[in-house]
């Protein structure tokens, strides 16, 4: 059924930004290994790699359309798997199969690995909603909408409460990237994100009757207004927890130098880091790695600082120079795909990827409050690596496999087109009236 | 549309790519140089250098103390948070030592043990909850793994492994230096940790090493490098050890150091909010430092000039930055000590040191230079070695007896007894109430009571028959000097004396330093709860009752006669230079200088008196001056046998002192004081030998080869030197034997209480004049008969020893010399 021209360009380049993007990752490790003192990563995720380019070849050698008929079962393992992990968290049970790491139930021990199923969580989301939506164009009307918003709650909820939250926000741009590529009307889009925003700054009252002398302060400290005993607090700010709080605090004031040596403390760290690899990097500056062990977290989350502090920003900007790649080839890809599951599926995967991306570099110099979420490809991790690969894949594949359409072009709804401008005896060079309008 | 939304999509990214470039573009580009200074300003790392303490020369230059080089053992904040917090015995061991010292003794305080142990619990619950521990365990292991190259798992059990070895390595160190190791840690630990919650944030001094066993040989430091080779978080630094060339002489002028007591520490020290990390690094007092706590140390560590504190001894630390390993970016050179030049010469000190112990007894002996008020020497017997203090200290300030740490020349009030009957005379003619010719007839007492008794009894219980201002001086009349006393009243009296330094501080502003006993209205409203009595002038005419001084008064008191009626305070602190020999900024404080309204012909008079005392045969002093080798020098004098309650300990512990305790020394204090040459007086001098007896015979003597050794140090311009350049190492070794604490010579007396108790009781009731000052006996209980008088004179300054004179408490036999 679908045109094989093997192998096309874009495939190479995407794998090839991949994998220097994955030798980054391993240096940047490496780094980061020496100025912790710490042995043994950037091996591990030089097999993790291993793994992941097998991942990779898999997803991008199995026909795609197969993935699509197998969007319910892969996303209800996923939810299954959440589930799992919701209950454990529930029962605050912690065991060698369900671990819980710094108050997080995030991981399935397999033995070898741990497994995040918030990662394949979000390959299972997309896959499933790019098969939803690639028929018909209930999702433009406004009742449409509720199903595949009903599709994103339900795991983004799941994923809260391990909790995650930077995974579980992820979701949030990768559909609203569907949506909008699917045809979804604008208003609709911008009414929902209204109406968040609306719920977002919604005052809540919360009483301070239980909480401890800490919790008052911050709970204070971000109040509208203080009635005694019950403080009025913006809804996120209200649900969140402690440390979300204090993180968003020490985002918001991160000038402030009273900040630094508390809440500001990780971001000010990873600033210095970054700032001070300069625009060729610290290569010979021996006490950089020093200063590096001063940054927590800084092989997974902070990777980007180590880069930053490392190679500088002619390092910084080949790195965003790779993913841009990918992202405009990932582009190029669903643009010249006509099949609705392939083209809704890549453009997930390229949504996924630039907020992914965007959301953790911004975090690295504040441009993002942190939240705990992997740099694609870079970051020390085997379940991120992996399941980010396999995405990539996904990609390829859409892109080596261009089944014949016949039918209309999808997404290109009746409602939308104009009529065409008058052009009298014209004679059109090629395409059809409707691709010309477009 | 769809081509549109793609466009409108691609838009979007490129312009978040955008965002994140022009981001990065400023921290990288236009704010890096900024954070790289951050960064390096984070990883600058500071020596330290240490400054030497100032010296203190005598007035030669002959050096006292000064600062010898040592090593010392530091340990790293991080050192100390791991092993506190992980040391399951550290708290078992806090709350052990609680009990020895306190539960032990059978009264402990189960609210004070629990809020013991509560601090103890919080102390470990504050290092475990601190990030450093993890960052100094962290770069340790690092620092492990690449000098020894071996896996993760491996490096955290070298960790372990080494850890505890230098642990017990520090322990073993503290051990043999004396040092409490869990409780100077536990000290720093606390301390920084407030200082931490004090500033909201972990301070600078939480990265650092910290000292913890200083004053380390050369010896023991060579022994130890190569043990360190396997150490973690302990490293040698260089450091500085108080040295005393000449030991024991001068200990109480000199004074002590002791390593910084945290509340010297939280007293001087700056505060984080009050001066940066390297201002309050080189300022401020550190673990293992020292400080001067008496003596000239204690007075010159510091002076305070316009308000603000400048060190004096105490030296500046230095400091080299380095902007990484190796290159030095910037060197401020430690500042040391100013140089305190000391007015003593301790070729005369160390001469009289050995006079004194030759006597056998505690005492002291002041010499003042006449013409500047300057001391010479001010010997205060016993002494101790100031090198090997820390070793001795327990037994040192613990001997009740003794007294050893006692700076009896200053800081100890003694009834002057005759020793002030010259000053007596001046006061009254210089009043106006007597002159040199006027005669007053000594019967052998002043007057007799209704009763039949004869009160205040002279000396000689013949009496002398018709006494003048000559004849009382050379034979001590004490008749003549309480009708002195009679014409002048005590109000005058005592103004008279206070003209000649008694009662007030004689300004030398060493630590402890006493005033005396000066009986004024005031003085006596507030502290004996009455006013003057008409026995009070009697006793202070004759250097009794509510009168006592400190040598180095008397021997000023004694230098004003000599300056025919001119009162200079006496100090003894010549300059203070820098090092390289220039005068300080800083100057010891003006002399006090009066010109007291005498006649010089008066003070002549005197000084005939005095002048007899020794050289005519009816003096109190001529035959034990005459005896021994001929001294070549005419002096005056005047004898003193200071009538004094016996000295106590409380030996049956209940807190005070009674008659019920026993009596360690007894009998009178042994005064001589006078000035030499007769004509043209160069020093004063004052003698005191405590519990001694009379002081003709036992403190003339002791004066006469005070002139001696004053003459062979050239002060009476007629000799030189006898032995030229003086070799204080010399004598130092003989007098450090010459001291055994509980030695023979010094050991307590062991009075029986019953007959004690009656001596006194029977001379008291016997001579107290009740019938006359019915309210005496009541309104004062040191005169009952059986209340031997112990409320000491001393026991302002909370010494609480029974040694000192009795103040209006007097066994009513007036004056005890004996001609």
């Amino acid at each position: 059924m679908a045109e094989v021209r093997w192998p096309r360009y874009t495939g190479i380049i995407i794998a090839l930004a991949m994998c220097a993007l994955i030798g980054v990752g391993i240096a940047a490790v490496r780094v980061s290994e020496r100025a912790e003192g710490t042995r043994g990563y950037a091996a591990k995720q030089t097999i993790f790699a291993g793994v992941g380019l097998g991942a990779f070849a898999i997803c991008a050698a199995i026909p795609y359309p197969k993935f699509g008929r197998a969007a319910y079962p892969i996303f209800a393992l996923c939810l299954g798997l959440l589930l799992v992990l919701g209950v454990a968290r529930y029962l605050h049970h912690s065991s060698w199969l369900l671990p819980a790491i710094r108050g997080s139930h995030r991981w399935i021990n397999l033995g070898v690995v741990n497994v995040q199923p918030s990662e394949l969580t979000k390959l299972g989301y997309i896959l499933l909603l790019a098969w939803y939506l690639r028929l018909g164009d209930h999702y433009r009307h406004l009742l449409g909408l509720i199903p595949p918003l009903l599709l994103t709650l339900i795991p983004m909820f799941l994923i809260l409460i391990e909790p995650d939250l930077g995974t579980a926000l992820l979701l949030l741009p990768t559909l609203y990237v569907m949506l909008f590529m699917a045809g979804a009307k604008l208003r609709h889009l911008l009414g929902i994100v209204a109406v968040g925003t609306v719920l977002t700054f919604l005052p809540v009252p919360q009483s301070l009757g239980e909480m401890g002398a800490d919790e008052q302060t911050e709970r204070r400290a971000n109040a509208y207004v203080e009635l005694d005993g019950t403080v009025v607090t913006a809804l996120p700010l209200a649900i969140m927890e402690l440390h979300q709080l204090s993180r968003i605090d020490g985002w918001l004031h991160q000038g402030r130098e009273d900040i630094w040596q508390g809440k500001g403390f990780h971001l000010r760290q990873s600033k210095i880091v970054l700032g001070s690899g300069k625009l060729a990097g610290s290569g010979d500056w021996d006490e950089a790695e020093y200063y590096f062990s001063r940054l927590p977290d800084d092989h997974t989350d902070f990777i980007f600082s180590i880069i930053g502090g490392q190679w500088g920003f002619a390092g910084c900007l080949g790195v965003l120079a790779l993913y841009t790649l990918i992202l405009l080839f990932g582009l190029e890809i669903a643009s010249s795909t006509y099949e609705p599951f392939g083209r809704l599926l890549a453009l997930g995967l390229v949504g996924l990827l630039a907020a992914q991306v965007f959301i953790n570099v911004g975090m690295t110099m504040g441009l993002t409050p942190i939240t705990g979420m992997t740099l694609p490809f870079i970051s020390y991790g085997g379940s991120s690596l992996v399941v980010n690969c396999a995405a990539l894949g996904l990609l390829v594949n859409v892109g080596q496999r261009r089944p014949m359409l016949l039918a209309r072009r999808p997404f290109e709804h009746r409602e939308d087109m104009r009529p065409a401008p008058y052009r009298p005896l014209e004679r059109s060079s090629s395409g059809t009236a409707c691709e010309k309008r477009a | 549309m769809y081509k549109r939304r793609l466009r409108i999509l691609l838009g979007l990214i490129c312009l978040g790519l955008l965002a994140l470039v022009v981001r990065l573009g400023v921290l990288q580009i236009i704010r890096g140089d900024d954070y790289r200074r951050e960064a390096e300003q984070a990883l600058r790392s500071v020596q330290l250098l240490p400054g030497e303490r100032g010296r203190i020369v005598d007035r030669n230059g002959v050096i006292l103390a000064e600062d010898q080089a040592c090593h010392q053992l530091a340990m790293d904040y991080g050192f100390i948070v791991h092993s506190i917090a992980t040391d399951r015995m550290w708290a078992g061991r806090c709350l052990q030592r609680y009990w020895d010292t306190h539960g032990g003794r059978g009264h402990v305080d189960p609210d004070t043990f629990n809020a013991l142990r509560r601090r103890v619990e919080a102390t470990q619950a504050a290092a475990r909850r601190l990030d450093e521990e993890l960052g100094w365990c962290v770069r340790q292991r690092r620092m492990l793994a690449r000098h020894l190259d071996i896996d993760i798992d491996q490096v955290v059990a070298e960790f372990d492994r080494r850890f505890a070895y230098s642990r017990q390595l520090a322990g073993e160190l503290a051990r043999e230096h004396g040092v409490d190791l869990d409780e100077v840690m536990g000290r720093i630990l606390r301390t920084y940790e407030r200082w931490s919650r004090h500033v909201g944030r972990a301070v600078r001094e939480q990265r650092q090493a910290h000292v913890v066993v200083g004053g380390m040989g050369a010896g023991s430091t060579n022994a130890l490098r190569p043990l360190l080779g396997e150490a973690l978080g302990l490293e040698i630094e260089p450091g500085h050890r108080r040295h005393y060339p000449f030991g024991a002489i001068a200990c109480h002028i000199i004074g002590l150091t002791t390593p910084v007591f945290q509340e010297d520490a939280e007293r001087y020290n700056l505060r984080p909010d009050e001066a940066s990390w390297l201002d309050r690094m080189r300022q401020n007092y550190l673990d293992g430092d020292v400080i001067g706590k008496t003596g000239v140390e204690g007075l010159y560590e510091a002076i305070e000039v316009d308000g603000e504190w400048r060190p004096v001894l105490r030296p500046q630390r230095g400091y080299r930055q380095f902007a990484r390993p190796g290159e030095t970016e910037l060197t401020v050179p430690a500042e040391a000590g100013k140089t305190v030049r000391l007015t003593i010469d301790i070729e005369l000190q160390s001469r009289l040191t050995e006079l004194l112990a030759s006597s056998g007894r505690s005492g002291s002996i002041v010499v003042i230079d006449v013409e500047s008020g300057e001391v010479l020497a001010m010997v205060s017997w016993p002494v101790f070695d100031l090198n090997t203090y820390r070793r001795d200290r327990l037994e040192l300030e613990t001997d009740q007896v003794n007294l050893p740490m006692l700076h009896r020349a200053v800081a100890a009030a003694y009834a002057p007894g005759s020793t002030v009957k010259p000053l007596t005379a001046l006061a009254g003619l210089g009043a106006g109430k007597i002159t040199p010719a006027t005669t007053f007839n000594c019967p052998g007492y002043l007057y007799v009571a209704a009763s039949g008794q004869k009160r205040h009894r002279c000396w000689l219980r013949s009496g002398h028959g018709p006494v003048d201002l000559q004849r009382g001086i050379r034979e001590s009349c004490n008749v003549y000097f309480n009708k002195i006393g009679s014409l002048l009243k005590a109000p005058l009296l005592t103004y008279w004396m206070g003209l000649f330094g008694f009662g007030e501080q004689p300004g030398t502003g060493l630590p402890g330093e006493t005033s005396g006993v000066l009986a004024t209205e005031a003085w006596l409203q507030a502290n004996r709860m009455r006013g003057f009595l008409p026995s009070d002038k009697w006793f202070i005419s004759i250097g009794q009752g509510v009168f006592a001084a400190t040598p180095l008064q008397v021997a000023n008191a004694h230098a004003a006669i000599a300056r025919d009626g001119v009162f200079v305070a006496p100090r003894v602190i010549k300059d203070i230079e820098d090092g390289d020999g220039r005068s300080a900024d800083v100057r010891p404080p003006e002399q006090v200088r009066r010109e007291l309204p005498i006649a010089t012909e008066h003070a002549r008079a005197v000084r005939e008196g005095m002048h007899e005392v020794i050289h005519d045969s009816r003096g109190t002093a001529y035959t034990y001056w005459r005896s021994g080798l001929p001294l070549g020098v005419e002096a005056c004098g005047k004898t003193g046998t200071a009538q004094v309650p016996p000295m106590r300990i409380d030996s049956n512990g209940d807190g005070e002192l009674t008659v019920d305790d026993q009596v360690v020394r007894q009998g009178d204090h042994a005064w001589f004081a006078g000035f030499a040459p007769y004509r043209q007086p160069n020093i004063a001098f004052a003698v005191l030998i405590e519990y001694a007896g009379s002081g003709g015979r036992n403190a003339a003597p002791v004066a006469k080869e005070v002139i001696r050794a004053c003459i062979a140090a050239g002060y009476l311009g007629q000799g030189e030197s006898e032995s030229g350049r003086f070799e204080g190492r010399r004598s130092q070794g003989m007098l450090a034997q010459s001291y055994p604490f509980g030695g023979r010579s010094l050991r307590p007396t062991a009075v029986p209480v019953a007959l004690q108790r009656g001596e006194d009781g029977n001379g008291q009731s016997r001579e107290t004049p009740t019938d006359e000052l019915p309210d005496d006996g009541r309104g004062d209980g040191g005169l009952a008969p059986t209340a031997v008088p112990v409320a000491p004179l001393r026991g302002e300054e909370g010494n609480g020893q029974s040694r000192e004179a009795p103040t209006d408490a007097l066994p009513g036999d007036g004056e005890g010399a004996h001609g």
